[in-house]
Order: structure tokens, then sequence, then C-alpha cells
């Protein structure tokens, strides 16, 4: 065995682990876009918008909640989401919507919802509302 | 400035007089040894003091304050009202600070060697946190004092939640020791002897770091409702890393100890540890991940702070270790590929990896952000990145077990290669033929089941010449290699269902006959329901729960527990059903005449006596119907309430229509009935109707995680028992 046979194996270990982990961040990473832009981008996208409180819908034979978002230029667009409505949903002011644009609406895999009050900021409550899709 | 507030400020004078007092003492000035110690003891009275003094203004419902006002309310239960006291950021701060100053008062009494620089670099670190105390103080008043609080958020009131928070800040308080060791080693140049004092230190750390993980993720699986126990989250991974980066030095430490080998790399484990807890504190607290999580918290005004620290702390050591590398000299380790020495460092190096990964991931906001668009990555980042190392540290852990601390034989550890290989092998085509048909989880079955059954044999071998407490280590790893299977299975191969269960009726859901059955009122903002679930003959009841808050709806779940997997079912929303088209009631008081289903029915009279059966109660309302051929009949349906209180709804049929009538419900005072018809032999059309959307999943193997954690408990225990024991020898 060589001597510095540690060294080289870390070397090539970090090389090779490096750079998955950089082609992956790459590969996953789902930008923080306006409406216009997640419209035409064909990719996982993040989104930031208001909720239209008096146009929500559960359509119970797909289990999609549909309600729209709008921003400050006025600009709307619908959002489908298959998952389960995070506990706070009513309580939002607005609400990160994580997915992809696809035939006029925008489908969401995960719902971050932002509330009001600094103190519904705590770690905990906010984690206890949220729906993840963890492990 | 109120008087939580003086103590805060007063603990920090005494913080940084004592801080400068143990400079001094490093500097070998003895003198000021006496005014270090007592100023260390009047801050840590301090700090208690304002920790006492925040419970008592939580005890007192003094909602003048915004942090008692935010988190409590005067209906809350007293245990509850003192563990409000870290649900909140502020709060928290300062019981981790509170925890900070206690573990330091052990560490003054260990610290054998250069106890000045230990000390001071122990307050430096502590001086972070009071930083951060005084700047989101728990003191802070609200403009108007609000009646009631906000209250705490019922899925807080939770056993796990109480001593989940005080367990991660012990061990994020525990990597300021190991920094403390560290860097008074690195100032005073003495490399060798730091790891004696440090290694119970970084056991400490894993432990606590570990147990608080761990609970966090109980409590979600338990009570969240969404179905998992680890989201990848920021606020998560923040202790994640740190854990991974003492797991690493842990082992370090062991080889440090037994060969003289790693004296640089233990140095930079045990500062990196400390670092992540400071640069994860940042990144979660300062309010730069505020798009990207839903724990982070919003900017409080110390962000500056923040960077200031963390930039501080990153340049002071990491630059005192480039400076002092020269003079640090290691023994050379064991290289040969069949010692167990070599094995602990791939492991090392894998876990370090591993952790390196997370990290990139946490912070891909802010990586990103230099290059363009800031981006978070997804979920799928850390399990892209993290199964092949999964894969690898499978492997490491099987090799492990079966080479020797000292170089072995060829012969020898062929010898042992054959059974654990087989197993692996022929459970792999097992999971396969189950359903896993994914190469790389495959693989990773493959070596999860090597290192599991590698360690359990080399474990239960050597009970019979060293007993059950030598091999703790063996047992260990055979937890976590156990609880690594349970985490991929039953995340990669959980089946889900989300469906609409109508009241009463029967639907087949994960191969279960699952029924809703009604819902129950248990308090004004808790709502339960029931659920039947039948399996063969075996009949389960599941109940779920909703409960509403000022935080926003709470949905528990409920788990049923089986040997190979768990039925996870998580209530969603109620929905009220209307009555069908063709139940129909109407309310009459006597002598008025109503139209339904085109006839008139007129309400004549009760009917008390003509039925009586024993003791039983019958009632009978006489309606006279005329029918749209312009028939008049007769009818009587009646109302029994039988001895034992049940009430019995007896149909009068209508001749000519075809339906039935039934009285369901009366006032004698007022004269007044309410009368259901319909095509129905029953009235079950009657009682009010819900529907419960559910999501019902079936997670395999997740036994594996908690058995593994079991494991992982023991082996623990067995291990520190051992030294213990080697100690008083």
């Amino acid at each position: 065995m060589p001597k510095n046979i540690r060294t080289i194996i870390a070397v090539l270990v970090i090389i090779i682990f490096g750079g998955l982990g950089i082609w992956s961040l790459l590969d996953t990473a789902t930008p923080y876009v306006g409406f216009e832009q997640a419209r035409t981008m064909k990719k996982k996208v993040q989104v930031l918008g208001k909720i239209d409180f008096a146009n929500t819908n559960y359509d119970e034979k797909t289990g999609l909640f549909t309600f729209y978002i709008f921003n400050d230029t006025g600009d709307r667009m619908r959002v489908d989401f298959g998952g389960t409505k995070p506990g706070n949903f009513e309580q939002a002011e607005s609400v990160v919507c994580v997915g992809q644009y696809e035939n006029g609406s925008f489908v969401a895999k995960d719902l971050l919802v932002k509330c009001p009050s600094k103190y519904q900021g705590s770690e905990y409550q906010e984690k206890a509302n949220h729906k993840g899709k963890g492990a | 400035m109120y008087f939580g507030s003086y103590l805060l400020a007063l603990a920090t004078v005494a913080a940084v007089l004592s801080a400068v007092g143990y400079f001094f003492v490093a500097r070998e000035q003895k003198a000021y040894a006496l005014a270090a110690k007592w100023f260390y003891y009047l801050m840590t009275l301090l700090v208690w003091a304002a920790i006492g003094y925040l419970v008592y203004l939580f005890l007192n419902d003094r909602f003048e304050y915004s942090y008692v006002s935010g988190y409590s309310s005067s209906d809350l239960y007293t245990n509850y009202k003192i563990t409000s006291l870290w649900a909140g950021q502020e709060g928290s701060f300062l019981l981790w600070a509170g925890l900070g100053v206690l573990l330091g008062l052990w560490v003054k009494a260990k610290a054998k060697e250069q106890p000045g620089w230990v000390m001071f670099f122990y307050m430096i670190g502590q001086l972070f946190l009071f930083t951060l105390m005084n700047i989101s103080s728990p003191f802070a008043l609200n403009p108007v004092t609000p009646v009631d609080g906000r209250g705490l958020n019922p899925l807080l009131q939770n056993f796990w939640m109480q001593i989940h928070p005080p367990i991660i800040f012990l061990g994020y308080a525990s990597t300021f020791v190991l920094f403390a060791f560290a860097m008074a080693a690195l100032a005073a140049k003495r490399y060798d002897s730091w790891v004696k004092y440090a290694f119970p230190w970084a056991i400490f750390s894993v432990c606590a770091l570990g147990a608080g993980i761990f609970l966090g993720g109980y409590w979600a699986y338990e009570t969240l409702g969404w179905g998992g126990y680890w989201s990848w989250d920021p606020v998560e991974n923040a202790s994640l890393v740190p854990w991974m980066g003492s797991i690493a030095l842990v082992h370090g430490m062991l080889i440090e100890r037994s060969r003289g080998a790693f004296k640089k790399t233990n140095l930079f484990l045990a500062i990196t540890a400390f670092l992540m807890v400071i640069y994860g504190t940042f990144l979660t607290r300062s309010g730069v991940l505020a798009d990207f999580s839903v724990h982070s918290f919003i900017d409080l005004g110390m962000n500056i702070y923040l960077v200031l620290f963390l930039i501080g702390f990153t340049l002071l050591s990491y630059g005192l270790l480039v400076i002092r590398g020269k003079s640090i000299k290691s023994n050379e380790s064991d290289k040969s590929p069949l010692s167990r020495e070599f094995s602990v460092y791939l492991g090392m190096l894998f876990i370090i990896l591993s952790a390196f990964l997370v990290l990139m991931g946490m912070s891909s906001p802010l990586l990103t952000r230099i290059v363009g668009d800031p981006s978070a990555v997804d979920i799928s980042f850390y399990v892209k990145t993290n199964l092949p190392i999964g894969i690898i540290l499978g492997l490491i852990l099987g090799m492990s077990a079966l080479v020797a601390w000292k170089p072995l034989i060829m012969k020898d550890f062929l010898r042992r290669l054959p059974v654990p290989i087989a197993i692996s092998i022929i459970i792999a085509v097992i999971a396969n033929f189950q359903g896993v048909d994914n190469f790389s989880h495959l693989i990773f079955i493959f070596t999860g089941v090597f290192a599991l059954t590698a360690n359990l044999t080399r474990y239960v071998v050597n009970i019979k010449s060293k007993g059950i407490f030598f091999f703790g280590s063996d047992l260990i790893h055979t937890g976590f290699a156990m609880m690594l299977l349970g985490v991929v299975i039953s995340s990669g191969y959980s089946s889900h269902a989300k469906t609409t269960l109508e009241q009463g009726i029967p639907q087949d859901i994960q191969g279960f006959k699952i029924t809703f059955t009604g819902v129950e009122r248990l308090s004004e903002n808790r709502e339960e329901v029931h659920l039947n679930i039948e399996s063969g003959s075996d009949t389960y009841h599941a109940n779920p729960l909703f409960i509403w808050s000022q935080q926003g709806l709470v949905r528990n779940p409920y788990i049923k527990k089986f040997i190979f997997y768990d039925l996870y079912i998580s209530p969603e929303e109620l929905k009220e059903r209307a009555l069908s088209d063709s139940d129909r009631t109407v309310t009459l008081t006597r002598g008025q005449i109503a139209q339904i289903e085109g006839c008139e029915m007129k309400f004549i009279e009760f009917d008390a006596g003509s039925h009586m059966e024993g003791s039983a109660l019958s009632i009978g309302a006489v309606v006279e119907v005329k029918l749209p051929d312009g028939d008049t009949l007769k009818i009587e349906p009646r109302y029994k309430i039988s001895g034992d209180n049940r009430v019995e709804l007896e149909p009068a049929f209508i001749q000519g229509l075809n339906k039935n009538a039934f009285l369901l419900k009366l006032n004698a005072d007022e004269g007044m009935v309410l009368l259901g018809i319909t095509d129905k032999a029953n009235p079950d059309g009657f009682s009010p109707k819900n529907a419960l959307i559910v999501e019902v999943t079936r997670k395999p193997f997740i036994n594996l995680v908690w058995l593994g954690l079991v494991l992982i408990i023991l082996g623990s225990g067995f291990s520190a028992y051992r030294r213990i024991k080697e100690i008083k020898n």
C-alpha cells in the first residue's frame, strides 16, 4: 500500500461526491420566480402570491384543491394542489407554491404558508402546521 | 427597560468580565482566577434568575409581555405555561444560554489543563448567545396589554414537544464545550491531552443531538399528520449536520486515544461541529431563508450580529488551526486496508461527506444567489446525494465488523465473509420479489443487511467470551444499519390513498374495509372522528382528531401499528352532507296542513295511550293524508322510548304513495311534530350525515426505524457501562 493511500482516497471521494453534489444541486434547484416566468419555465419553481379566499374549491373526485393567487400587479394564477391543505391556510397572508405550470394552472407539489404575525413565525408552530412530504 | 431586561443586561456584563478574567488567567496571571470564577457564578445566577422570572410571568398570565401573550393564555395548563418558555425564538435563546452556563460549571470543574484558555473560549461562545438574548429579548412589552394570550399551539401541548427543545439545546450547548477544549489546545500548543477531557463531551454531544433529533422526528410522526418524521427542512438539517460532525469526531478520538493519530482531524472536527451550530443558527434565525423554509424566523434585527459572530468564529478558529498546523505532530495510523482503523477512517470520511452535502443543500438559496436566481433544492437532492453514501457506509460498517483492530490474515477475513454476504443476497432477492424494483434501493438493501448481519454476528459471537456489555459499539452499528434500512424502505415504498368516506358506507382502502361511523365533539375546539377498520375477522377502532386553534387547524393522525407496517390515517377535512332528494322532512303544528310529495298532510293529534308496551313510552302522531288522486287516509307513525332509554321509530306506510312516514321529533307542549317521508324502511337518512376526506398510508417496515433506535440506545448504554467500569478499575 502506498504511504499516502488515505489522502488519495479522500481526494478521489471528495471529487466524485463533490461533483455529484453540484450536479444534483443544479438538477433539483427550484428557483424563486414571478408569475410570468413561472408560466414559461419548464421546470419546478417556487412562486409567492396572495390567496383569493373568495374563490377556492375542493374537488372530491380528483382530490385536487384549487385556488387563485394574485400579486401586486393584479396578475392572477390558478393553483391546483393535490396534497393536504396546510392547517393554517385560512390564516395565511400569502403562500409560496412549489411546483410547475402545466396547461393553464400551476400544479403545486408543496405549499409553504406565510403568516402575518411575527409570532406565528415560531419554528415549531410553523412546522406543526406545515404539510411536508419527507421521509 | 424592565426587571427581566436588567437581569439579562447584568448577566451579560458579568459574562464579559468573566471572559476577560479567564483571558488573564490563560496568560498566566493567576490573580484573576478568583474574580473570573465569581463573575461566572454571578452570571449563572442572573441568567437563571431571568429564566425563573420569565416562568413567573407565564404562571401569572402577565400578558403585557408580548412573549407571554404570544405563547400562553389564561386557560393553559400549568405545566404547559412552564414549557411555553421555549415555545418561541426569544425564550429558546434564553433556555439555550441557561443550559450553556450550567454545562460551563461542569467544564470548569473538569478542565484540569489550561483551565484559563478552556474557560476563555467557552465564554467567547457564551457571549454569542448573550448577544442574541439581549437583542431578541423575551421581556419586550406589548404596546397594548391584551385581555388574554394567543395560547399555545395545540401541537406543542404534547409530551415529546415539551422535552425535545431542551434536549436539542443541550446538544447545541455541548458543542461549545468541544470548541473550547480544541481552541484551548491550539492556543496553548498542547495538542496531546485535550482529547482525554473532550472525549466524554463528544459522546455527550452525539447522544444529546441524536436524542433531540429522534424526539423531534417521533413527535412529527405521531402528531403532525403529514406522515413523515423528517422533511429535510433547514431547521432539521441545522441539528443533523453538527450531529454527524460529532459522530465523526467520536470515531476520530477513539483512534487518537489508541494510536495518537488524527490529531489535526479531531481539532478540525471539534471546531467544525461548533461552527455548524452557529451557521445553522444564522441560516434559520436570520431570515435569509424566510422564503424557502416554513420554519424559518423572520429577521428580528440580529442578522448583522449573526453574520459578524459567524465570520469572527470562523476566522479565529480555522485561522489558529492553520497557524498551528505545522507544529501538530500525529502518529501514523494503521493503513492496511484490512484494519479496523482503516474502516473507521473511511466511515468518518463518508459521514463528513454526507454532512457536507446536507450543508450544501440547506445553503442552496445562498449559494445560488451568488450566480443568479436564488433557488432552494428539492428534497430529492438529499435523497440523490445521500443514497450512494448510505450504500457505501453500509459496506464500510459491515467490513469494520469483519476486521479486528489489529491487522489480520486474509484467510481469517475470508472465512467470516460468506455468511453475511449470503444473507444479504437472499434478503435483497426477497425484497425484489416483494416489489423493490429500484436498482440502487436493492444495492442499498444488500449493503444495509450486510452491515446489520456482520455487526450482529460479531456481537452475538462475542457474548460468550466478553459478556453482553463489551461490544456495545457493534450493537450501535447494528441498530444504525437497521434504522437506515427502515428509513429507505418506509419512505420509498409507502403507498398513499386519498379518498372521501361517506358516513356509514364502508370502503376498501389499502387492503382494509374502512367505515367512517361518525363524529364526536369532545370540546369547543376538538372533534374526534370515529373509524372502523376491518381486516378479515379483526376489527379496530381509529379516532383521529381535528383541533381548531388561533394558530390554525391541527390534524392529529391515528396510527395503527402492525409488525410489518404502520397504517397511518390522516384526517383532512369534514364535509356536511345534505339530505338526499328522496328523503323529505316537514314540521307541522296541530291542525296545520302542508304540501309534501304531492299530497296534503294534516297533523290531527297525539295518541299516547293505545300502544303501551310494558314500561315503554310510545307516542303516535295521527296524520291525515290526502293523496294526489283525492283519496284520504289516516296514518300513525310512532315514537317509542324503551325502558333502557333507546329511541325506536315505528314508521307508518302510506298506501298509494309507496313511502314510509316517520315521526322524527315531537314537542307535546306546543303540539308540534317533525315528520320524515322516505322510500326507505329505516329513518337513517334523516340523521345529519358527514363525509370525511382522509389520507390512508401504508408504511412498510417503519418498525425497523424504531427497533434500530432501541438497539442504538441499548448499545450506547452498554458501552457507557463498560467505559465507566474500566475507569473504576
